[in-house]
């Protein structure tokens, strides 16, 4: 179980995370207030222009969603202006959204964790030159 | 126009109305646990000595708050039978009592989740599927026959937003059956399957998830799964005293991506003994389906690859183990003499018969790592 960068480990599955279901101070939610989504925060390592809590992407995800694959979170960056490269080192937040008739209200930023995007691996070609000898 | 507007608003009233309304948003607390599901951290892997949790000195302890269990019992992270690395987890009981240790994540005051104690890796929700170990018993900690069981390794879940003083508020107390050979290193899997739960009927309680409530999920969070609840846990020998040294080394979460028919296969264990050759997979079939007598579990081993990517039939077949007529919570194992001198892995699996699914698992022979 090496884990040959492990500041930036590769994102081979995916990210997730607990919905929180408390307020501020962990005092109890009003009744009618639900969560309706969150939104992944993300920045390249050595980016001097942005840092924690301010991200060059955001990807907002539904309600309820509790996980985000690698696959799909390489699709939605690949959406998005200037897009992260593969192999990239990125941090990363995530931040939650609850309303209460049609008001909304934003957490805060969890604290940033580290990964880079996976290289996609090609597939080599056949060897050559066989035969027997 | 002002009496017109005093009437409406004494249409608005009553004020129960109002406030019903106009309740204030109240600003969520951040998600938590948010981290990338990686491949697997480890629990412990006693390179750094006994480690403390706040006010206990020992987050791995003897457990003597039983009858029956052993007073004298010692336990200590030391060389003397170090399966990686250069020191393991080595619980003595002198005999005057059952062995009976604990995963104690106790600080004084809360338990925390087995997760929040890792030494190496970090948790995320519903990364991890499995828990491995190394385990040896000495010469003479003998498993039982009659398809009985020697170890009960005890389990409790607690919902994440659980009360932190107890271990298991909003979840339960499970039980999973283990029967290893002594005198050899054991590799146990397990597997979000156990054999029993506090309160629960005699008979299997199946594979528990993650919704649904206890018992057929883990808690009632309705998003923790079976090792995210996971809090304390123990080793007991609760049926016979066994005088002598219990060893444990690696203890890993991982996710297991493979197909793995925990449903009939549960609790696994191997080993390879080098001085006899014996290859012993060890396991509790499911209490529901198995007492049939048709039923059959065949092993399968190869030193080549991974069963899951040979196929069983790819594997060679080293035993079989036939019905055994009884009831419920009935451990299995099957052996057989096979030469693995030299092989750095040995890759095993079961299945049983007349299924396309089965059970895998590796097991370093003289490979480091679990």
């Amino acid at each position: 179980m090496s884990t040959p960068n492990p500041t930036f480990p590769p994102l081979t599955t995916g990210l997730s995370w607990v919905l929180s279901t408390l307020g501020v101070g962990n005092v109890a939610l009003p009744a009618g207030e639900a969560e309706t989504g969150v939104t992944l925060g993300l920045r390249l390592d050595g980016d001097t222009t942005h840092s924690a809590g301010n991200y060059q992407w955001l990807i907002p995800l539904s309600a309820g969603i509790v996980t985000e694959s690698a696959a799909a979170l390489e699709a939605a960056l690949a959406k998005l202006p200037s897009p992260p490269a593969p192999g990239a080192n990125l941090w990363a937040a995530i931040n939650q959204t609850d309303a209460l008739s049609g008001s909304p209200s934003t957490s805060a930023w969890t604290s940033e964790i580290s990964f880079s995007l996976p290289i996609p691996i090609v597939q080599p070609l056949p060897p050559t030159a066989f035969g027997s000898a | 126009v002002l009496d017109g507007l005093g009437k409406l608003l004494v249409q608005l009233r009553p004020e129960t109305h109002l406030h019903a309304e106009m309740a204030a948003i109240i600003t969520p607390a951040a998600p938590t646990g948010f981290g990338v599901i990686g491949p697997g951290a480890i629990l412990d892997h006693f390179e750094e000595g006994l480690r403390s949790y706040g006010a206990n000195p020992r987050l791995w302890d003897c457990y003597k708050g039983e009858a029956g269990t052993s007073q004298l019992a010692t336990i200590a992270v030391d060389s003397v039978r170090p399966k990686v690395g250069t020191k393991s987890l080595h619980y003595t009981n002198p005999g005057d009592g059952r062995s009976y240790f604990h995963f104690y994540c106790n600080n004084g005051s809360i338990w925390s989740f087995t997760h929040q104690q890792l030494v190496q890796g970090a948790w995320s929700l519903n990364a991890w599927n499995r828990m491995a170990f190394w385990v040896w018993h000495d010469p003479g900690m003998t498993p039982i026959g009659n398809n009985g069981h020697l170890v009960e390794l005890g389990t409790y879940t607690r919902a994440n937003n659980g009360d932190a003083t107890t271990q298991n508020a909003g979840g339960t107390h499970w039980y999973h059956e283990l029967n290893p050979r002594d005198g050899v290193w054991t590799k146990v899997i397990l597997d979000p399957h156990p054999q029993h739960y506090v309160g629960g009927p005699t008979t299997d309680p199946g594979v528990v998830g993650i919704t649904g409530g206890v018992p057929l999920a883990a808690t009632n969070d309705g998003v923790s799964n079976y090792f995210d609840a996971l809090t304390r846990w123990y080793y007991d020998f609760p049926y016979v005293p066994k005088a002598g040294s219990i060893f444990v080394d690696q203890v890993t979460l991982y996710l297991e991506t493979g197909q793995d028919d925990i449903a009939h296969i549960a609790s696994l264990e191997a080993s390879w003994n080098p001085t006899t050759h014996l290859l012993h997979i060890g396991f509790c079939r499911n209490a529901h389906q198995d007492t049939t007598a048709d039923t059959t579990y065949t092993a399968v081993y190869s030193t080549v690859a991974p069963i899951n990517a040979l196929g069983f039939a790819g594997g060679t077949i080293f035993g079989s183990v036939g019905p055994d007529g009884l009831g419920d919570y009935c451990n299995k194992a099957i052996e057989g003499v096979v030469d693995l001198t030299g092989v750095q892995t040995v890759y095993l699996a079961v299945q049983k018969k007349g299924s396309t699914a089965f059970r895998q698992m590796s097991l370093p022979i003289n490979a480091a790592g679990i």
